[in-house]
């Protein structure tokens, strides 16, 4: 049994990598998969896997990167996607007193809240610059929104566990 | 606290725009630099799958356009002809010689990405170090494609023409009625506006840019009209048109930049609607001058005989380029 438990851990130290190039991986993948599904954020999962795992310092670099590409790729003025993500990362910490972090449930009610929040977003921002965006593309990207934001979440945090370099497995 | 601080530089950001060239010039450069070597690999494999599996059907696209190319040839012949004409009249109505355009091609990297592509756009790989800047028009050699919303050093985006902010003032080619095309969304038609009822105005019947906002050069084809209604109760007709291009297979464009010091009297309507190549510039003064009406079959459907209409007077000088605001696409 110890045997066993030693070949998993020395295993699992050969297959990881250093976070920086995990999340750099997990970047170009990200803009790739939005190139792919477009008006839906793949990269939103990493800042609750961060969290969850106490990486506030990699919280805060990667929201300030996902900030600067997604304003960039986007048609809107700057501004929109800090309220985007500040809006998650409120949802989170406020969701974390009623749930455990790591809940399936919770996770999905982050979906769901992104879903209606970048809906409110995108016409409070796109008012703002008088523009009209296509209701009917909107609303089913914001429904995509919620389904991808949860299964990529479990997917992420699998990999994040799996190949990122990191010891502690504290519980956010 | 947060909040005001947050205002604060949102409204000096759209006063500025430093936020948004800090954006496009970091984020939407780095994500063209991304996407740009998969594009690479798919044109690759796309290349090679056509050359070496699809030669028997590119032996018969080249007859056919070898055929196709034999009659636009004569048609061009004749359109010469009236261009020269047309460049005649304008001399003797005092017709400002209007300003002249250049060409080159890019290349469609990417389609809307991201939580914050609300509006109906594409990416592409040219930007400002190739002198492309906001609301420099975008076509192809089907007819117009959109505008230039944002440019990064290497990477743009580019405003379609279907998304429902583009407004686009147009003329029709054979009656010269004016309207504005606005777009109703992916897939779906166009719509002119402001048509008067009493507007002549066929279905079928091309419309080209009137150049009159100062973003487009006249007399590029958008759309064909698809449809006409009079409503009981509006003071305009309801238009319908189709587009020209199939924005959903979009892989080049064409970018229209103004030339200055170019040789007078050249007609911006003699944009050269050729195929792009990579990097190379096209002047608008290299190509015979081509007339603003009957446009050979590949412009589109448009296809009826057309009454030559009246030349309409114009300005003594077009409208000029309104400094545009970064931040509203809607013209």
């Amino acid at each position: 049994m110890h045997t066993a438990h030693t070949y998993t851990s020395s295993r699992r130290v050969d297959h990881s990598v250093h976070p920086v190039l995990f999340w750099l991986g997990f970047i170009l993948a990200g803009i790739w998969a939005q190139h792919f599904v477009p008006g839906v954020d793949f990269l939103a999962p990493a800042l609750v896997v961060c969290l969850q795992q106490r990486r506030v310092s990699a919280t805060a670099w990667l929201a300030a990167v996902f900030i600067v590409l997604q304003e960039g790729m986007g048609s809107l003025a700057f501004g929109s996607l800090i309220l985007w993500y500040a809006g998650m990362l409120l949802v989170y910490l406020a969701g974390r007193w009623l749930f455990e972090s790591r809940n399936f449930l919770f996770i999905f009610i982050i979906g769901v809240f992104l879903g209606v929040w970048r809906y409110v977003l995108v016409q409070m921002m796109a008012s703002l610059q008088n523009l009209a965006p296509e209701q009917g593309q909107l609303v089913l990207e914001c429904a995509l929104q919620a389904v991808v934001f949860t299964l990529e979440w479990g997917f992420v945090f699998l990999l994040y566990k799996r190949y990122a370099r990191h010891d502690d497995e504290s519980r956010a | 606290m947060a909040a005001s601080l947050y205002l604060t530089l949102y409204t000096w950001n759209l006063r500025t725009g430093v936020l948004d060239t800090l954006a496009a010039n970091t984020g939407l450069e780095f994500v063209s630099w991304v996407l740009r070597p998969g594009k690479w690999a798919a044109d690759k494999a796309t290349r090679l799958w056509d050359d070496y599996f699809h030669l028997v059907d590119v032996q018969q696209e080249n007859r056919r356009l070898a055929e196709q190319v034999d009659a636009l040839s004569l048609d061009l012949a004749a359109l010469r002809e009236d261009a020269a004409e047309a460049v005649r009249l304008r001399k003797l109505l005092g017709y400002s010689p209007p300003r002249n355009w250049s060409a080159q091609g890019a290349r469609v990297i990417a389609h809307r990405l991201g939580p914050a592509g609300a509006l109906d756009t594409v990416l592409i790989d040219k930007g400002s170090l190739d002198d492309v800047g906001v609301n420099v028009p975008v076509a192809t050699p089907g007819g117009v494609a959109g505008r230039v919303l944002r440019s990064a050093m290497q990477a743009s985006t580019v405003l379609l023409v279907t998304d429902p902010n583009s407004k686009i003032p147009v003329v029709s080619r054979d009656h010269r009625t004016t309207g504005i095309l606005s777009g109703q969304g992916p897939g779906e038609d166009l719509e002119v506006r402001y048509v008067p009822l009493n507007a002549p105005l066929d279905v079928g019947e091309v419309l080209v840019t009137s150049g009159l906002a100062g973003i487009f050069p006249k007399g590029l084809p958008v759309a064909v009209v698809s449809g006409i209604e009079r409503s009981d109760i509006s003071l305009f007709l309801t238009v319908r048109a189709t587009p020209l291009v199939d924005y959903n297979s979009l892989e080049e464009v064409l970018l229209f930049t103004r030339a200055p010091g170019g040789e007078p009297g050249q007609d911006p309507e003699s944009l050269p609607l050729v195929p792009p190549t990579d990097n190379a510039t096209v002047p608008a003064a290299a190509s015979a001058a081509a007339p603003a009406k009957p446009r050979p079959a590949a412009i589109g459907p448009a296809s009826k005989p057309a009454p030559k209409p009246a030349p309409k007077p114009a300005p003594a000088k077009p409208a000029p380029a309104k400094p545009q605001d970064r931040h509203a696409p809607g013209n």
